[in-house]
């Protein structure tokens, strides 16, 4: 299904569901990959998530794309993991605003429920 | 009539090149010398696999696409690293034996050695010329994109050599060639085909008993990265360095696990941690380097001009299907005869290293406020989006009256690299012991993504002269502001060092 809105990327998908998040969030790609590649499988999910292409690799399905749109994030700033020990990631209040006012409702407003939808499931695998 | 598939592309191919192959019987084994590898030895099966013109068309494919303009001693081939990959494969094999017990050994059983090794030689002859620089044409043409969608979850979208690989060995041509004229000349058990095919593409990963091969072929601490790394080093110049044989030493086969998994003791840690650091210093100072991209973004010209001009073809080939990007060489490319007039002179620049000049430097130090302009990040999400990125530069164009053709202005965005999978899926295990990550001893992919964030360096590229070049920094900067909503700093211009 199509948004009514401007064309959506695999990047803004995963941009925006990450402003549903808490602002500090576990930084587990093995969970991560997973849990988004449940969420592909189900139907009503499936036109946010139908470019991943999840590897069957030992010990989880990952997806190269989602792992350069994560480390993309963090390249331009809008997402940083703290140092020295690496486990969390950090979404500044500024970086979430801005990422809901320029990514999430231009291009995925209609989708916002489903967004959110996905991010609780998101949270619960990350606690 | 339908168009046809890239199935029946592929089988044409093999059969094209089946057809014009001579089998000649290898009498004997034969030693092959590597500047790296040292003396190495092939099975006579092992020659005529490599005889074949599938693996032979890679003498004329750079591993490192055009770096040998920049680093003029980069001028190794796709067959030599096939060859390395084999040679590895093997002493990744024979460390094995050391450490199985003897009611174990059936695991190496001579069709499994001899699978591991074809899949290692076979394992790039999808790869097209200039390797991954038409990997990023060839991933997005119909026929590629179709047959990924129907074979959803098994191919890496940004890596369609290895679909091309993989269906090269499965094709009922090419097996059967195999069956014939290798597996029964040469006396050799039965071996499977398919499964040479699946370790190329790391299918197979879950295999209660047969994931250990993948693992040696396209794994998280693989023959082929093993290879490419130290080869890639040694001919740049570049002093970045990986111990193999501290690896070969602790590499083991958990036969507990399931799936049976390749494991490296923790003394053997340390060359999984140089992978990374290796991945990443060869990233940033030689496949990213900016006069690489530039050159890049100029053989690319060549297809941009083929995209302009349907009449156009090189070798009697519109480049129009990823299978034509088989048939070509690197030669053909940049050869002068039978080329239209347009595409002669753009070729003889290059050839005399007439490069794009760099207009303008796009990174989070030289954009404002980054960390609240999403558009930056939207720009920089261009890298997946060809078309889209295409499409940018073609309004950059456009701003500039159509001053300069659009094979003359580019916008370079590197893909980000990525160290997660390799950081999660390399084992770490003493015989008995607790199995670790390498990210469950130190967050080794984040620090190296951390240290990434610093380096990644965006471009736009247009021809030399001082002039042009501050004119089309000054219509991109606009550009990006007005499409993408965020602003450069004086650094862009600096560090693009016009004077």
């Amino acid at each position: 299904m199509a948004s009514k809105y401007k064309p959506f990327t695999p990047s803004d998908v995963i941009a925006s569901l990450l402003t549903f998040l808490p602002d500090e969030f576990n930084n587990d790609p093995k969970k991560i990959h997973s849990t988004i590649e449940r969420l592909q499988r189900q139907k009503k999910y499936k036109h946010l998530l139908e470019d991943f292409e999840f590897l069957n690799y030992d010990p989880y399905p990952y997806s190269p794309l989602l792992g350069r749109i994560l480390n993309r994030l963090q390249e331009a700033r809008l997402l940083s993991s703290l140092n020295p020990e690496y486990e969390k990631y950090v979404l500044k209040k500024e970086s979430r605003e801005a990422i809901k006012k320029n990514i999430l409702k231009k291009k995925l407003s209609d989708q916002a429920e489903n967004l959110q939808q996905m991010a609780s499931e998101l949270k619960m695998a990350l606690k | 009539m339908a168009s046809k598939s890239l199935t029946d592309d592929v089988e044409e191919f093999v059969k094209t090149l089946i057809t014009w192959h001579t089998s000649q019987k290898v009498a004997e084994k034969k030693v092959i010398h590597d500047p790296i590898l040292g003396t190495n030895v092939f099975e006579p099966h092992e020659i005529a696999l490599i005889d074949l013109p599938f693996c032979q068309r890679l003498r004329r494919i750079s591993q490192t696409d055009v770096a040998s303009l920049i680093y003029p001693s980069t001028n190794h081939n796709r067959l030599e690293h096939s060859l390395g990959v084999a040679t590895i494969a093997g002493r990744l094999l024979d460390s094995l034996r050391q450490r199985l017990w003897p009611n174990q050994m059936d695991i190496l059983s001579p069709p499994a050695m001899i699978e591991v090794r074809a899949a290692a030689i076979l394992h790039d002859i999808g790869q097209g010329p200039f390797s991954h620089l038409t990997d990023y044409i060839m991933k997005q043409l119909p026929e590629v994109i179709q047959y990924r969608k129907k074979n959803p979850n098994k191919f890496s979208e940004d890596k369609p050599h290895e679909m091309l690989s993989y269906l090269i060995v499965k094709s009922p041509i090419f097996q059967d060639y195999v069956k014939h004229e290798i597996i029964s000349k040469y006396g050799l058990p039965e071996i499977n085909m398919d499964r040479v095919a699946e370790m190329i593409i790391a299918a197979g990963q879950k295999d209660p008993l047969n994931a250990w091969q993948g693992n040696i072929i396209n794994g998280p601490f693989d023959a082929d990265k093993l290879d490419y790394l130290q080869r890639d080093a040694y001919f740049s110049g570049l002093r970045i360095g990986i111990d193999l044989d501290r690896l070969l030493h602790s590499v083991w086969l958990d036969w507990e696990s399931s799936p049976r998994r390749l494991k490296v003791m923790p003394s053997g840690a340390v060359t999984l941690e140089q992978i990374l650091f290796g991945k990443v210093l060869l990233y940033n100072t030689m496949y990213h380097h900016q006069k690489v991209l530039a050159a890049e973004c100029a053989v690319h010209g060549v297809f941009e001009i083929l995209k302009d001009h349907k009449e156009y073809k090189i070798n009697g080939r519109r480049m129009n299907r990823a299978i034509d990007y088989l048939y070509v060489s690197e030669d053909d490319i940049l050869s002068l005869d039978n080329k239209p007039e347009e595409l002669k002179d753009y070729v003889e620049r290059f050839l005399g290293r007439y490069l794009p000049k760099r207009a303008l430097v796009i990174s989070a130090d030289t954009v404002n406020n980054p960390d609240t302009s999403p558009g930056y990040f939207e720009f920089k999400s261009l890298a997946e989006n060809p078309k889209g990125l295409r499409d940018l530069r073609l309004k950059l164009v456009s701003a500039l009256n159509n001053k300069y053709p659009n094979h003359q202005i580019w916008i370079a965005l590197p893909r980000t690299p990525t160290f997660s999978d390799e950081a999660d899926r390399a084992k770490i295990q003493e015989p008995g012991g607790t199995e670790k990550s390498l990210r469950d001893i130190f967050h080794i992919d984040e620090w190296l993504t951390a240290y990434w964030s610093n380096k990644w360096k965006g471009y736009v590229f247009c021809p030399p002269g001082e002039a042009i070049r501050k004119e089309v920094a000054k219509k991109a900067s606009e550009l990006f502001h007005d499409e993408y909503n965020f602003s450069l700093n004086p650094k862009a211009f600096e560090q693009a060092k016009i004077r």
